[in-house]
């Protein structure tokens, strides 16, 4: 087996006469431009035009454009075979459709795949709500772990370590927003960052422990923010994106019996020869100093990819309370009883403005103008960024937290996952299930 | 040995310890017939819940107790080890077992048919403020 590491959970395995790419992001600038590769690809030559197109499998975990990136797969075929978790709802399923595939095989989690030419597979679906999956390859008495950033469960990783693997890419950073984008005081906030990176890394040490891979890839998670006013997001002590390195140094000093390994843009494990390190050299030194070249090079691009950005038109008021009244009142009155949020939307530009998402109202009307005194999470965002959304031009309403660009406060400051899970994925059934059901 | 003896009629089973086997603020996990359940004891004294985590399933016996907060191992989890409650998504909350003191020995009592892998929600009544 030969694996060729890209970034994020992007890999090429080749198993005998079989090619599967992994989680395929290969451009720069997801999420409205901010999220950027932990190095350059184009500065490792890697580009959607210069990748590989005789693939025989994407497989792809979850629908988040560091996962799932529209440039890239648009230079692929639209007959090629996509693997998929079956998940809870057929939206990514049907987003994939959208673009014109015909030929996505949903697999329900742990089922044994016969990719054909010896090659074995097993998508694993997630522990939480959220719709995601990692993928284990097996041919020739090889093993490769592919977690993505795939939270799972105990027991699949358990057995997972019990079975062996040869090769695990591992989570190791934060890929969301908080705390950073909450207006915490500064020493709360330092605080947060600190604990939450404590505990990102100690999670993968601990799924490294479990997994009992030969060697641990440090690989899905952060990104780099390269927009100079967010610039600050890439610190240590301001931001939960981690450096690879640091994740290294994590496994190493926990003495796991895996050998860490860090892989960068190209690099190569061969399951014969072992490492082959093809990354640019620039790529191995400072990161920080890195950045901060590619951040100047890259913020003209950036600028102009913002001032393109489609104004919000006119109608957002409009669209706004249409859209959160259908979806609030397509709920069943135990989810919004679990919800129980005062969502306030505090919406700057020419076309902004302040409402009230009410979980708690009696209905049929849950959007009300102006901010209520007893909001429990606020988010503040520009017009022509939350537009697409309401507008149902975008889908994936996560897209825009995942953006960076916005600012948000809670009260109490508790983690209200059934509001997350309604923005994630509104679906009723779905919520239903998970929050009455269960 | 852990005596264990199941009460067919109403499908509780009831676990016997002594105090003195129990660790003092270090979380243990006892084993039987499928079931996990953790055990703490304190100053404030003696705490048991079916040992999953709500999250991803991970034994939070494995985690570590601070100021009264049980982390879980896996995904750094916490939850107040007086009540269950988790503190970062008080949503859910684990599943408790009836801990009941007699002389020198402890008495688990559960219901293994309310144990669900951990994904127990909050009461409504903890959720209004969310």
């Amino acid at each position: 087996m030969r694996i060729t590491y890209y970034g994020q959970a992007c890999t090429l395995v080749e198993a005998g006469d079989l090619k599967i790419l992994t989680d395929p992001w290969l451009t720069e600038g997801a999420y409205l431009g901010t999220w950027f590769h932990t190095h350059l690809l184009a500065d490792a030559g890697v580009t959607p035009d210069t990748i590989r197109k005789d693939i025989d499998y994407l497989f792809i975990s979850h629908e988040h454009h560091d996962h799932m990136d529209v440039a890239t797969l648009r230079k692929f075929r639209r007959d090629i075979p996509i693997l998929l978790c079956k998940f809870a709802t057929p939206k990514l399923r049907n987003y994939l459709e959208g673009m014109g595939f015909t030929n996505i095989r949903e697999v329900p989690s742990r089922m044994a795949l016969d990719l054909g030419d010896g090659v074995n597979a097993k998508i694993l679906g997630t522990a939480e709500y959220t719709n995601d999956s990692a993928l284990l390859v097996e041919h020739d008495g090889c093993r490769l772990f592919q977690e993505t950033d795939c939270k799972l469960g105990y027991e699949d990783l358990e057995e997972l370590g019990d079975q062996g693997i040869d090769i695990g890419f591992y989570m190791f950073s934060g890929a969301n927003w908080y705390p950073m984008m909450y207006g915490y005081p500064k020493e709360v906030q330092l605080e947060r960052v600190r604990n939450r990176r404590r505990a990102l890394l100690n999670s993968m040490v601990q799924r490294v422990s479990l997994t009992k891979p030969c060697y641990a890839v440090p690989s899905a998670g952060p990104c780099s923010v390269l927009d100079p006013a967010m610039f600050w997001l890439n610190s240590e002590e301001l931001g939960i994106f981690i450096d690879p390195e640091l994740a290294i140094q994590a496994l190493f000093q926990a003495k796991v019996s895996a050998q860490p390994l860090l892989m960068a843009t190209t690099d190569v494990w061969d399951s014969r020869t072992g490492f082959e390190a093809n990354a640019p050299e620039a790529f191995r030194g400072c990161r920080q100093r890195y950045l901060s070249e590619a951040s100047e090079r890259m913020a003209p691009q950036i600028r102009a990819a913002q001032a393109s950005e489609p104004p919000a038109q006119p109608q957002l008021p409009t669209a706004l309370a249409k859209h959160f009244n259908e979806l609030v009142r397509a709920q069943t009155p135990a989810v919004r009883d679990r919800i129980s949020a005062k969502l306030a939307l505090d919406v700057t530009g020419p076309h902004g403005g302040q409402w009230t998402v009410d979980f708690t109202a009696p209905g049929p009307e849950y959007v009300s103008e102006g901010l209520r005194p007893d909001w429990t999470y606020k988010i503040q965002v520009e017009d022509k960024l939350l537009w697409p959304f309401v507008s149902g031009a975008e889908p994936f309403f996560e897209d825009l937290l995942l953006s960076l660009r916005f600012r948000a406060d809670r009260r109490p400051d508790q983690y209200n996952e059934p509001l997350y899970h309604f923005l994630y994925d509104p679906d009723p059934e779905r919520l239903h299930n998970w929050y009455v059901q269960h | 040995m852990i005596p264990i003896r199941r009460d067919y009629i109403t499908g509780m089973s009831n676990i016997k310890l002594r105090i003195a086997d129990v660790p003092f603020e270090i979380p243990f996990r006892i084993k039987h017939d499928g079931v996990a359940i953790v055990v703490y004891q304190s100053h404030e004294g003696i705490r048991a819940y079916e040992d999953v985590c709500p999250h991803a399933a991970w034994p939070l016996s494995s985690g570590l107790v601070c100021n009264g907060v049980l982390e879980c191992p896996g995904h750094g989890w916490e939850f107040n080890i007086q009540t269950g409650q988790c503190l970062n998504a008080p949503v859910y909350c684990l599943t408790p077992v009836n801990v009941r003191v007699d002389g020198d020995s402890v008495h688990l009592d559960y219901d293994p048919s309310t144990f669900r892998n951990g994904r127990r929600l909050a009461k409504n009544e903890t959720l209004s403020a969310a």
